[in-house]
């Protein structure tokens, strides 16, 4: 059975953490939803506490910020990765067990249903690895096969994911698995069949999948960033350059086939 | 509770602020609810223009303290496809549609209101005059004399009521005000953003894709006021009071300055029921 792209309900609601821990670099944080216990992989919540936000002291972080979830398992459970990289994520990684996170969503699209003809190549890079490791899951559930290559900088970034079946690590300074980007492991399997490329990393790591992609002809799906004031088509604040025009991301996306792109853009820093 | 607009009948005071609630993109994300739970008792459209607009290039955000800056640019499919594509679909909203307009020169403006003015479903007309006049150069909501020139070639081509939303750019709003009031507007709506900016951090350049951009949210509430008080002080005509409305105390701060109506803005991104929450606390403070 196939995840459809859930509609949100229509509120911000607050959600008591029940876990936090830490992972590698990154906190995970795991809230009960039972409003939307439902979501598929891609999808994205936007997120802000009472406690940080409201709090009328520095004034930051003020908007929400647009978190995809790494665990979800249709019965509540949700798990969102932080990357404490800005005023919004950090706040967010502060939380503890008993706060209480505000959630609008799930929104977007997320990864759409891989084509039976070919195997699915899921590539990740960084904290762009949650909502890739949520469709191994979704996948994993729907008994697909499929390869999966996850890139960190450090050992230590990549202690964030657990031992896989046929996960390929990469890491740049080679203290894990292939010395080296994904492109590397990535090109070798994109070589070996027919596939299709499902992708979420840094800006200049999805632009190489991307090209690759293009070059080969084969289909990519990029899960991308851009900064978002709302996550529901208010704002147009997550404009997204395409081939037909400029997009809103939070709603025509944030998953969008590599064709449709000339480039990603790197102007997608999502917490400064 | 029902609140009388130029004649329009309004269930409560709360209205969207222009570009800042999208009810067709709300319904895709939220569903059906998004439309039948109407979260404000007015709706107004993000600004339309003759032309079809991509708007700025990205970034198009900022966040600063309590505050948004976008350089958001207005795009927007263009009067022709709006009333094709979007206007069905606005005309099924449970609350009167207040339509947003903008010209760059009056012929535009001229075009845009007689065009709106023969649709079926729509109450009433704003128009957004914080853009430059390509004839002249200035911006026309900052100037008393080329407001009160744009409304004058407007006003005989619609019977339907007239807001004119002014720019907080301006030495003098009530004085835009007084001159839209004499050229004869029905009502005045302000504060539109107030223009600033902000620097990619580490890095001598702009961090928005159109150079400067516009301040919204809690941090311009307090110049929204002063801005509304004078306007209201001034005019005799309705005022609809935005900028930084954020929970039901503001918007009661906004009524005590003498608007009639008050316009929820930046405070939706964060809470998409902003709307029914600040009317339920503004109800608990009566
Ligand atoms: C993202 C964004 C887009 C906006 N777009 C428009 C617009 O299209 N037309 C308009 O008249 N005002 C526009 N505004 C201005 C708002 O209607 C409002 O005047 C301003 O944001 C102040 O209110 P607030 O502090 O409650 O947001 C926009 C504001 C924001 C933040
Ligand atoms: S984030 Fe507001 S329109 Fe996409």
């Amino acid at each position: 059975m196939s995840v459809e792209a859930a509609t949100a309900p229509f509120n911000r609601r607050a959600l008591p953490v029940v876990g936090v821990s830490e992972l590698g670099p990154y906190r995970l944080i795991e809230v009960t939803d039972l409003e939307a216990p439902v979501v598929r992989a891609g999808q994205f919540h936007m997120l802000s506490t009472p406690q940080a936000w409201d709090s009328e002291e520095a004034g930051r972080p003020w908007l929400s910020r647009a978190i995809s979830f790494l665990e979800c398992d249709g019965a509540g459970r949700l798990v969102f990765l932080i990357d404490p990289i800005g005023p919004g994520t950090s706040a967010l990684a502060r939380l503890e067990v008993g706060d209480e996170l505000y959630v609008v969503g799930p929104l977007g699209n997320g990864f759409p249903d891989p084509d039976p003809q070919s195997r699915p190549l899921l590539i990740g890079g960084g904290i762009g690895l949650a909502p890739v490791l949520a469709f191994a899951d979704q996948l994993d559930r729907e008994s697909v096969e499929y390869d999966l290559v996850l890139g960190f900088r450090t050992a230590d970034h990549a202690s964030a994911v657990r031992e896989r079946p046929g996960l390929v690590l990469a890491t740049d300074d080679g203290s894990v698995g292939h010395h080296g980007t994904v492109m590397g492991p990535a090109a070798d399997l994109l070589a070996s069949g027919q596939r299709e490329v499902y992708t979420c990393g840094p800006p200049r790591m999805m632009e190489a999948v991307r090209a690759l992609c293009d070059e080969a002809q084969v289909a990519s799906w990029l899960a991308l960033e851009s900064p978002m004031a709302c996550g529901f088509g208010a704002c147009f604040g997550c404009a997204v350059e395409t081939k037909d025009g400029i997009i809103r991301l939070c709603v025509d996306g944030p998953v969008i086939s590599g064709s449709r792109l000339v480039g990603v853009s790197a102007t997608g820093r999502v917490d400064v | 509770m029902s609140v009388d607009f130029c004649g329009i009948e309004l269930a409560g005071p709360i209205v969207n602020a222009s570009g800042t609630w999208d009810p067709l993109a709300a319904r895709r994300a939220f569903g059906d609810s998004a439309f039948n739970d109407f979260p404000i008792h007015a709706h107004v459209t993000k600004t339309i223009t003759v032309a079809p607009r991509q708007g700025n290039r990205p970034p198009r955000l900022w966040e600063a303290p309590t505050s948004l800056i976008n350089s958001i640019g207005l795009p927007n499919k263009g009067i022709d496809a709006w009333i094709e594509q979007d206007l069905p679909q606005l005309r099924e909203l449970p609350v009167p549609l207040i339509v947003n307009v903008m010209g760059f020169e009056t012929s535009e403006l001229v075009e845009l209101v007689s065009r709106v003015s023969e649709l079926e479903g729509v109450a009433a007309i704003e128009l957004n005059v914080s853009c430059p006049n390509v004839e002249t150069g200035t911006i026309i909501g900052s100037d008393p004399v080329e407001c009160a020139r744009t409304v004058e070639a407007v006003r005989p081509l619609t019977e339907l009521p007239l807001i004119v939303k002014i720019t907080p750019n301006a030495s003098d709003p009530a004085g835009v005000a007084a001159a839209a009031e004499s050229a004869g507007v029905d009502a005045i709506c302000l504060i539109n953003t107030l223009r600033g900016m902000a620097f990619e951090p580490g890095s001598d350049k702009l961090w928005l894709g159109g150079g400067t951009g516009g301040v919204s949210g809690p941090a311009v509430h307090a110049v929204a006021l002063s801005q509304v008080h004078s306007v209201t002080s001034t005019v005799s005509i309705p005022v609809i009071g935005v900028g930084g409305v954020d929970c039901g105390s503001a918007a009661q701060s906004m009524l005590k300055a003498g608007a009639t109506l008050v316009g929820v803005g930046t405070e939706s991104f964060r809470d998409p029921r902003a709307g029914h929450r600040i009317w339920a606390e503004l109800q608990a403070l009566r």
